[in-house]
């Protein structure tokens, strides 16, 4: 083994800490694990953090992917560890079988209410989110302009100095980022109702008979669940006018914060998003007057090739006129 | 009824050995090297600002006299079409006999964001159909569409049949309110002129997570955990980078022909109600004669198959034949089955339409 990799090597004495995690969750009980508190994930993290040094820019990027979603199915199991529990209880059958399978689900639940993240579904409640402190940033941005930096504030309303005119774009500014915020909560507060509905999914998969005798047979089983219940909340017409909501909101929000940049940008001297946009209007104009130009050049180069064609034609009718009249 | 087994101590061991799994996998992707797509030799013939047309050179002494191009959506990029050896589909149909071309949009920066569709359809494509007809001395071209490049070639097709001898689309949106296109109904309540006044140009990264978002858990997640299965095969760990890296290969889309796509195809599904216009005219499917031949994959979650199969009832032409691949929306370029079946497919048809 002594030519192994640090990677591999690493990992070895990473087991063993596994195992001592092993023991730590063996004692833990019934309850259902925090997320993050996993001590497996905490080691794949570290393991990560060392070993990725191994691969190019470019694997990095997708093993970084994978690691990722390994860390999901290793937190899955401490997200289903008391449900766990219930499928080993040797013998398992009948109605006391079921009602502690009911009462796990439950508690799930009541824990996804509470917060908690389902495996599986962290990167999809990452989606559309802007970083929490984006608006106390950009906010913060305007304030400290200078009055002479304030030009793209200009008011035609009589007695509104562009101080006052940037002090409203900031409240607006706030009022388009509660608006995105109450999008976003009413977006995860959908994605979390479609986990609830999942995990009664998996209990009835459960209570049905389903074959679980692995973490992995259970986690497939909790992803075919968790699709089932996520396709049935997207065909609904709420999810889509939450989605759109959300969407909308972040657009709005990001269009009106970029305002509040130019004008930092041009407190600065330095180009606008908006006198950019003007050079691309310009330039694409330029690029339809070029094909235009160019066609007709073309159209041009035809009809010239065309009289050529008919004046050396007409110039054999001429010759052999000529010819004809020598005679 | 007999209940399901699982033990703690058992479940230990599964995540150990999925953990060194996973570490033996990286050991594979490091000695992997960097992961090539696109295999059959080509040369480009026309440049224009960012659309490149790729010539292929063909595997057959005598191809078939009239070239197919291929035109490809403006989502993701067209290496799809010839990924790797085996699993190609410009590859399968050289082999079968046919002179192929391929348009490359390129990647869309902000100098494109008011590139409209008049541009890529009447301007890049046609001018692109133009160079082929003059370098082969034709009157028309074989059109292929892949996905949104197939919507393209049916706009195209109606607006300039004079130029097509044959359509086949593939995997193709025609009516973008079938029941169960989610992707469409996702995207009817988005703000379009809203989006494109604050993106510029759509993000390919935004339309990523879309079209993740439609299975999220298989996606996002199930895919990756099953994919340390394979980590311990270099050949299938490598596949695996190569689809990784073709799904995050995400252009932007110009933001003027992204709004006019998101308005008139998505939201008000124009394309089959007749009211979608392209630079000053209309496009009429019903002025549509040409043959065509419609290639829909009968498990595809972005363009379901009535979403496609629509197209029979909306063109004119008296020779018109569906054929459904048992797959999905990529499986249809890359999966064996797709080798077997699609390229000899295709030629065939061709062939009897010379």
């Amino acid at each position: 083994m002594g030519s192994d990799p640090d990677y591999l090597t690493d990992w070895a004495a990473l087991q063993r800490r596994y195992l001592e995690a092993l023991q730590v969750m063996g004692g833990s009980g019934a309850g259902v694990a925090t997320p993050g508190a996993n001590p497996w994930q905490d080691a794949l993290d570290f393991w990560w953090q060392r070993a990725s040094a191994a691969v190019s820019d470019e694997q990095r990027g997708v093993f970084t992917d994978i690691v990722r979603q390994s860390r999901s199915f290793l937190e899955s199991a401490a997200f289903f560890g008391p449900l766990i529990e219930i499928l080993s209880q040797p013998g398992a059958a009948g109605s006391d079988w079921d009602r502690d399978l009911r009462g796990q689900i439950a508690a799930m639940q009541r824990k996804l209410r509470e917060g908690a993240v389902p495996p599986g579904m962290e990167a999809i409640l990452g989606a559309w989110k802007v970083p929490d402190d984006f608006w106390d940033r950009i906010s913060a941005l305007v304030a400290r302009l200078p009055e002479e930096g304030l030009q793209l504030y200009d008011t035609t309303a009589p007695g509104q100095g562009k101080r006052v005119a940037a002090g409203e774009s900031v409240r607006e500014g706030a009022r388009l980022w509660q608006e995105y915020q109450r999008a976003l909560s009413e977006y995860l507060r959908m994605l979390s109702d479609a986990a609830r509905v999942a995990l009664d999914r998996l209990q009835h998969r459960l209570s049905g008979g389903a074959k679980v005798n692995s973490l992995r047979s259970l986690y497939d089983l909790w992803v075919d669940c968790g699709e089932d219940a996520y396709a049935e909340m997207m065909f609904g017409a709420d999810f889509a006018r939450c989605f759109a909501e959300l969407v909308n909101a972040l657009c709005a929000f990001k269009l009106h914060t970029r305002g509040m940049i130019d004008a930092g940008l041009d407190a600065l001297n330095l180009p606008t998003v908006r006198a950019l946009d003007g050079v691309y209007r310009r330039e694409a104009d330029l690029r339809s007057e070029l094909r235009t130009t160019r066609s007709r050049q073309e159209e041009d180069r035809e009809t010239l090739l065309r009289l050529q064609r008919e004046l050396e034609l007409l110039r054999q009718v001429v010759q052999r006129k000529d010819g004809a009249g020598g005679v | 009824m007999p209940q399901p087994s699982l033990d703690p101590e058992s479940v230990a061991r599964e995540m150990l050995e999925f953990n060194a799994r996973l570490a033996r996998g990286l050991g594979t992707i490091a000695q992997l090297g960097d992961v090539q797509a696109g295999v059959s030799p080509r040369s480009a013939v026309y440049r224009e600002d960012k659309v490149v047309l790729y010539h292929y050179e063909p595997r057959v002494p005598q191809p078939l006299a009239i070239p197919v191009l291929i035109c490809y959506a403006l989502v993701n990029r067209p290496y799809m079409a010839d990924l790797q050896d085996g699993r190609s589909l410009i590859q399968g149909m050289l082999k079968q006999g046919l002179d192929v071309y391929l348009i490359d949009w390129g990647y869309p920066d902000g100098g494109d964001r008011y590139l409209t569709l008049d541009d890529y359809i009447n301007g890049y494509l046609d001018r692109c159909v133009d160079v082929i007809r003059r370098r082969h001395e034709l009157a028309h071209v074989n059109l292929l569409g892949i996905c949104q490049g197939g919507t393209f070639s049916l706009c195209y097709t109606a607006l300039h049949q004079d130029k097509v001898r044959n359509l086949i689309t593939t995997v193709t949106p025609v009516d973008f309110h079938t029941p169960r296109d989610m992707l469409s109904h996702l995207a009817r309540a988005v703000d379009a002129d809203l989006l494109v006044k604050a993106f510029g140009n759509c993000p390919g990264e935004m339309l990523n997570w879309l079209f993740l978002m439609l299975k999220p858990f298989r996606l996002m997640g199930q895919k990756y955990v099953d994919f340390v299965d394979s980590l311990d095969d270099p050949e299938k760990a490598k596949n695996f980078l190569r689809m990784e890296k073709w799904i995050f290969d995400s252009p932007d889309q110009a933001g003027a022909a992204f709004l006019q796509f998101l308005r008139d195809f998505y939201q008000n599904n124009g394309l089959v109600r007749g009211t979608v216009e392209i630079g000053s005219r209309r496009v009429d499917l019903q002025a549509i004669t040409v043959p065509v031949l419609n290639i829909f994959a009968r498990d595809d979650h972005l363009v379901p198959p009535d979403a496609s199969k629509a197209l029979a009832g909306c063109v004119s032409s008296a020779d018109y034949t569906d054929l459904e691949f048992p797959g999905g929306h990529i499986g249809i370029y890359v999966s064996v089955r797709a080798q077997e079946m699609l390229p000899p497919a295709i030629a065939a048809w061709l062939a009897d339409r010379a």
